[in-house]
């Protein structure tokens, strides 16, 4: 399923994030583990363009759709991911106007200035009329809305009305930072602008979109009405199998053993 | 537009009698590799390791650029030893080419690529031969022991010599003449129209014929490739990546050379 047919759905669609593994498998990994689709983090992450452009490749060798988070709004940044086959942008904006650019980035002409370059990675080097490669690509890629400031928040209805935004996505770490109370996800504060967030895709028949950390906050959150869930990612998950398993090794061996 | 590239499994392949086009991959370790030799209409690639460098980390990258674009793989293992052919195997080959002397060799090639009870290939769960996705062992073991054809490369007097033993073991899908080793071995080196070389050749076509094998060669030009699908050969390598890349650029460099000779206008 393409990433715009996810947000279009309303049915569950689940995929984890990607800040570290960098490996020819992670595509057949993650699909073997039943994702759907991966958010490529380059806010965080580190990841270079040449990086990214393998993971786009190992993601498309088991067909798990890449959401790519651009590190700014900056359109070079939005379009160097297009240009290496992302599908779908995230990225942080703060107004209506911030949404514009960002579909300006992201669409080429007529319906925005994306610099266009065919027969290279987006569109897997194939050659065809251009005009119908450009109104494939207009169709495809589809913009994540990342809500993670008291601006954003204000704003957040008019960007939801905004055509070529497909997701709202409140980033909930940055969001309680913003409102001043780090880490506090339950905190009434945090909760009121989250909900406004997810009532604001509501309303404007938009996808709604969150990482969930565990299993019951993701549980919660389907029940709210998101429909794209990203569950924790690479190293986390990674990292809490493996001190799962080792500590229930350790509490296993702590009596004295035969010599 | 891209051609309508039909995709066949490499072991329908070597069934199929019909022709077969890829092409051999020795330099160009890149993401985008798979997506555009498909573009241009490839139905396999073979990944050389015997002369190109390429390490495991590199094929194991390579072979999923090549999966990234649904392109089967043939990996041209650097020798016959056992571990060659299983790490090539492990990381997700989808065929094996080697080059046996012996009927005695192809069985022991035919071993390392085979579960038991046909072989005696090492038993990985859970990794890049499987796509990660741990399945039935048993149902596994059985898929992959019908699923990757080896492609017996011949490239010595020697093999010639044995050529009806070699095509005769089961586990040998398809026989590949190896031009330049073979003629260099037969003490005509590049002299691919003597006949001591032609003999030979004809020798493993007649035997690939004779026992229902696959016929594959590697084709450096158009005509070369028409002759040799005459001949019965159905799985043809077109050229090379670095090849492919210094021709189109030497035709196109020579071309704009050749028109823009003499006078031109100059600024005032």
């Amino acid at each position: 399923m393409t990433l715009k047919q996810m947000t279009r759905t309303r049915k569950l669609n689940i995929g984890t994030n990607l800040v570290e593994f960098d490996t020819p498998g992670i595509g057949q990994l993650l699909k073997a583990a039943g994702m759907e689709f991966a958010m490529v983090d380059q806010e965080y992450s580190g990841f270079g363009y040449e990086s990214l452009k393998r993971i786009l490749r190992y993601l498309q060798t088991a067909d798990v759709a890449a959401i790519v988070r651009v590190p700014t709004l900056r359109p070079d940044h939005i379009a160097r991911a297009l240009d290496l086959g992302a599908e779908g942008i995230i990225c942080s904006p703060v107004t209506a106007d911030d949404c514009r650019a960002v579909v300006g980035a992201m669409k080429y002409a007529p319906e925005g200035h994306r610099g266009l370059n065919t027969g290279v990675a987006h569109d897997r080097y194939t050659d065809g009329p251009v005009v119908e490669k450009i109104r494939a690509a207009n169709r495809l890629t589809t913009f994540f809305a990342l809500i993670e400031s008291p601006e954003a928040v204000e704003n957040v209805e008019e960007m939801a009305s905004i055509k070529g935004v497909d997701a709202l996505w409140p980033g909930i770490n940055d969001l309680a930072y913003s409102l001043g109370v780090p880490g506090e996800f339950n905190h009434p504060k945090v909760k009121r602008a989250h909900d406004r967030v997810a009532a604001a895709a509501h309303k404007y028949g938009k996808s709604a979109a969150r990482t969930a950390f565990d299993v019951k906050s993701g549980v919660a959150l389907y029940k709210q009405g998101f429909d794209i869930l990203a569950y924790s990612g690479d190293v986390w998950v990674f990292k809490r199998a493996m001190k799962e398993g080792a500590d229930a090794i350790r509490a296993k061996c702590k009596a004295p053993k035969a010599r | 537009m891209a051609p309508n590239v039909k995709e066949m499994a490499l072991k329908e392949m070597t069934k199929s009698r019909k022709m077969n086009i890829g092409t051999v991959v020795v330099e160009f370790d890149t993401p985008g590799i798979g997506h555009i030799l498909k573009s241009a209409g490839a139905e396999f690639v073979l990944v050389d390791m015997e002369y190109s460098g390429f390490s495991y980390n590199s094929l194991k990258r390579l072979l999923c650029y090549l999966q990234a674009a649904d392109l089967p793989s043939i990996v041209r293992v650097p020798t016959s030893r056992f571990d060659h052919i299983n790490r090539a195997l492990d990381v997700g080959a989808d065929g094996i080419m080697a080059s046996p002397g012996t009927a005695d060799e192809c069985h022991a090639i035919v071993d390392a690529m085979k579960y038991a009870p046909h072989g005696s290939r090492n038993l990985a769960v859970g990794v890049a031969l499987d796509r990660y996705a741990p399945q039935p062992v048993v149902k596994k073991m059985r898929a992959a022991n019908g699923a990757i054809p080896f492609f017996a490369l011949i490239e010595s007097a020697e093999a010639v010599e044995n050529i009806e033993a070699i095509a005769a073991v089961k586990g040998v899908d398809c026989l590949w003449p190896g031009p330049n080793d073979l003629a260099y071995s037969l003490g005509v080196p590049g002299d691919f129209k003597s006949a001591t070389y032609r003999q030979a050749e004809r020798k493993v076509v007649a035997a690939g014929l004779k026992h229902s094998k696959s016929l594959a060669r590697i084709a450096g030009d158009a005509r070369t490739a028409g002759n040799l699908y005459k001949q019965g050969y159905d799985i043809l390598v077109y050229s090379g990546d670095v090849w492919l890349l210094q021709k189109a650029m030497h035709t196109g460099i020579e071309g704009l050379r050749a028109k823009c000779r003499g006078a031109r206008r100059q600024a005032a």
